[in-house]
């Protein structure tokens, strides 16, 4: 089922058997496909009709998918950041949490240089500085213009 | 520059090597000119330098004296001219990233951004919040 929300759009999530919290919460379609299918697997209560017939509760789970999500969908840096987590990281093998936390502080870092990068690039700054060269820790001035770097 | 790691190696080099001499000689009575050296603010090299940025901006800010060092060194950087102040920050972007830490000049751009005076430093906060939508 989630492979055909994938594609259509609908859900972002990429595990298989996991529901879409966010979508379930603000995509009517979806959230009737949920509570129906699992309305033929349920034993007892309809846990999912549950969030909508208690309107605090419902309140509850969107006031906890804005503090979890708020972040990456106002922000490149952290879209970037989980998109690195979620992709990169664990094709790198990286289990152990001190791996995990330096793998997190490399993404930011690469981040914030293709941050610099891109205003450094859209400034197309050229400046002209003297000819020279360092030797041995040295400043030597060398004959001829001035380069433009 | 930010076209390749060649340019910006120069620059970096530039800055160091021919911008911070240069910028002693024109303000000699700057306090936070005279710590400016090859590896700006290094603490394994003998730079007579005694101010560890980081350790104000983190652990310190409540000690006074530190704290006034602080200050001092935020107004001398305002006697600056604002076309070296650009340079001082294209040079913090290339070499430090725009980061904080011991050694780089970040923290030295505080007051700055905060009175936008100098407009390399308002295009680059424009430009940041932009990018970062």
């Amino acid at each position: 089922m989630n492979d055909d929300l994938r594609a259509s759009g609908v859900i972002n999530s990429k595990e298989d058997y996991y529901i879409d919290l966010h979508t379930f919460l603000y995509n009517p379609e979806y959230n009737k496909l949920i509570k129906d299918i699992y309305g033929n697997i349920k034993c007892t209560t309809n846990i999912f009709k549950v969030v909508d017939y208690i309107p605090n509760y419902k309140k509850y789970l969107r006031l906890a998918d804005g503090s979890t999500n708020i972040s990456s969908k106002k922000s490149k840096h952290f879209r970037m950041l989980r998109y690195i987590e979620d992709t990169v990281i664990p094709e790198m093998g990286a289990k152990r949490s001190k791996w995990l936390e330096q793998m997190r502080k490399n993404a930011t870092s690469y981040i914030n240089r293709q941050k610099n990068k891109d205003f450094l690039l859209s400034q197309n700054i050229k400046l002209s500085i003297p000819s020279f060269k360092i030797e041995n820790g040295k400043l030597i001035y060398l004959s001829g213009k001035p380069e433009t770097i | 520059m930010g076209l390749n790691k060649e340019n910006d190696l120069k620059f970096k080099q530039y800055v160091e090597f021919i911008l911070f001499p240069d910028l002693k000689k024109k303000y000699p009575n700057n306090k936070f000119l005279s710590y400016l050296g090859y590896r700006v603010f290094d603490f394994n090299d003998d730079h007579n330098s005694s101010i560890n940025l980081s350790k104000i901006k983190t652990n310190n800010m409540d000690n006074p004296s530190d704290l006034a060092q602080f200050n001092l060194a935020k107004l001398d950087m305002l006697e600056i001219s604002k076309k070296d102040i650009a340079k001082l920050f294209y040079y913090n972007l290339i070499a430090y990233n725009n980061q904080s830490g011991q050694s780089s000049l970040t923290i030295m751009f505080d007051d700055i951004i905060r009175n936008n005076s100098v407009d390399t430093i308002v295009n680059y906060n424009n430009f940041i919040t932009e990018w970062d939508k």
